[in-house]
């Protein structure tokens, strides 16, 4: 009897381990800005979609968030493809970009990227420091000033303008626009709506 | 009689085969890749990529360029397009640097008596081999500065960080004049 249950016992933990093992892990990056609080996957296929309770969810670097999840990669088509909603404290609900089950999605590929490697300045400039100090302060005061005349453009006629150009053409932006954004994403926003209304010109013509 | 007017029928519609053939299919796109002799600039800052007409010396063709940046897809219209100094249809777009790479091509779509014909560039692409500090950390971070052999380091960043940041503030403004003068009618 007692052999009979071990048999068993180590019979099922082989099939449990052997399933888990077929099993595939999907990781969905996401944006956010707010924390998590909860998550579903989403699978979706041809015919089928699924969504998968309580997946791993971890802090990245930038406000990124990874999403984990596993699936049984028999059921579904190599065509699968996966998403996640996220819902924060405030009931706030994020939803992951679609991304290629099979393939690393842009934000992976963008995300293992290494940060690049600290140069050192040459040390001929260790007697010139408060030369290079005028030019921070100068630069400082420059960039305010620059910030402060995009600050007087951007007033609020303007930005709801621009927001509403945003929303018409779908850009669908994770924040809303303003002079305190970066100004890497503030070129990045703006040269998406001055693309769309010239592809828009263009088309109507 | 009959063959003459038979070798002129065949003529005519040789030159009207010629015809159609040298506005459809006989011109190309080509691209003066510019990554082998520049490296990519700051993420955000302005590239300008060409595109040639190869055998044509239209420079009303409706090119576009399809962009993959950072995983985003995009369609840019050209900035301008002009015959350059070599009689050659130059078509001028603007694009902004991307953090980790993109992928392009340029295409021409057009209708004529055939139907729709499509015509494209091959593909270029490009990717940084690491992300920079500038992107990588908050723009507003404030640090401590610090003492001793790790200021100078700490300032030589800060200057050209702010310098890249002058740049991109520059940039978009740029962007917002040209935004607003579309929609306010100024550029119709």
């Amino acid at each position: 009897m007692r052999k009979k249950i071990t048999l068993l016992f180590s019979l099922s933990l082989l099939i449990l381990t052997s399933s888990y093992a077929d099993n595939k892990k999907i990781v969905v990056p996401v944006h956010l800005d707010f924390t998590p609080v909860s998550a579903t996957g989403v699978l979706i296929d041809k015919n089928i979609s699924s969504l998968i309770k309580n997946p791993k969810v971890r802090a990245q670097k930038n406000g990124y968030y990874s999403i984990t999840f596993s699936y049984d990669p028999e059921k579904f088509s190599d065509k699968l493809m996966a998403s996640a909603i996220i819902e924060g404290q405030n009931k706030e609900t994020a939803v992951a970009n679609v991304r290629l089950a099979n393939k690393p999605s842009s934000e992976e590929l963008l995300l293992s990227l290494p940060v690049c490697a600290k140069v050192d300045p040459p040390a001929s400039l260790g007697d010139r420091i408060s030369l290079i100090e005028n030019l921070v302060r100068v630069r400082s005061e420059f960039k305010s000033n620059s910030k402060e005349k995009l600050k007087n453009i951007m007033n609020k006629e303007t930005l709801e303008k621009l927001e509403k150009l945003e929303k018409g053409f779908g850009h669908n932006p994770k924040t809303s626009l303003s002079a305190n954004l970066s100004p890497w994403e503030l070129v990045e926003r703006l040269s998406r709506i001055a693309n769309s209304v010239k592809k828009y010109r263009t088309l109507k013509n | 009689m009959e063959s003459k007017i038979t070798i002129k029928l065949v003529l005519l519609s040789l030159i009207m085969i010629g015809s159609a053939f040298a506005e459809t299919s006989q011109y190309s796109i080509a691209h003066d890749y510019p990554f082998e002799s520049i490296e990519l600039p700051e993420a955000g800052l302005p590239i300008k990529l060409k595109a040639f007409l190869i055998n044509s010396k239209s420079t009303n063709k409706k090119v576009k360029l399809l962009l993959v940046k950072d995983g985003v897809f995009s369609e840019i219209y050209p900035k301008k397009a002009y015959l350059n100094d070599d009689n050659v249809p130059e078509y001028t777009f603007s694009v902004h640097a991307p953090i980790a790479g993109m992928k392009y091509k340029f295409l021409v779509n057009e209708k004529n008596q055939n139907g729709d014909s499509t015509i494209t560039s091959d593909e270029y692409s490009v990717a940084r081999e690491c992300i920079s500090d500038k992107i990588a950390n908050s723009p507003e971070e404030e640090i401590k500065i610090p003492r001793g052999s790790e200021r100078l380091s700490y300032l030589v960043k800060k200057a050209r960080t702010l310098e890249t940041e002058i740049e991109l503030f520059a940039e978009a403004q740029n962007l917002l004049t040209e935004v607003l003068s579309e929609i306010n009618g100024e550029n119709k």
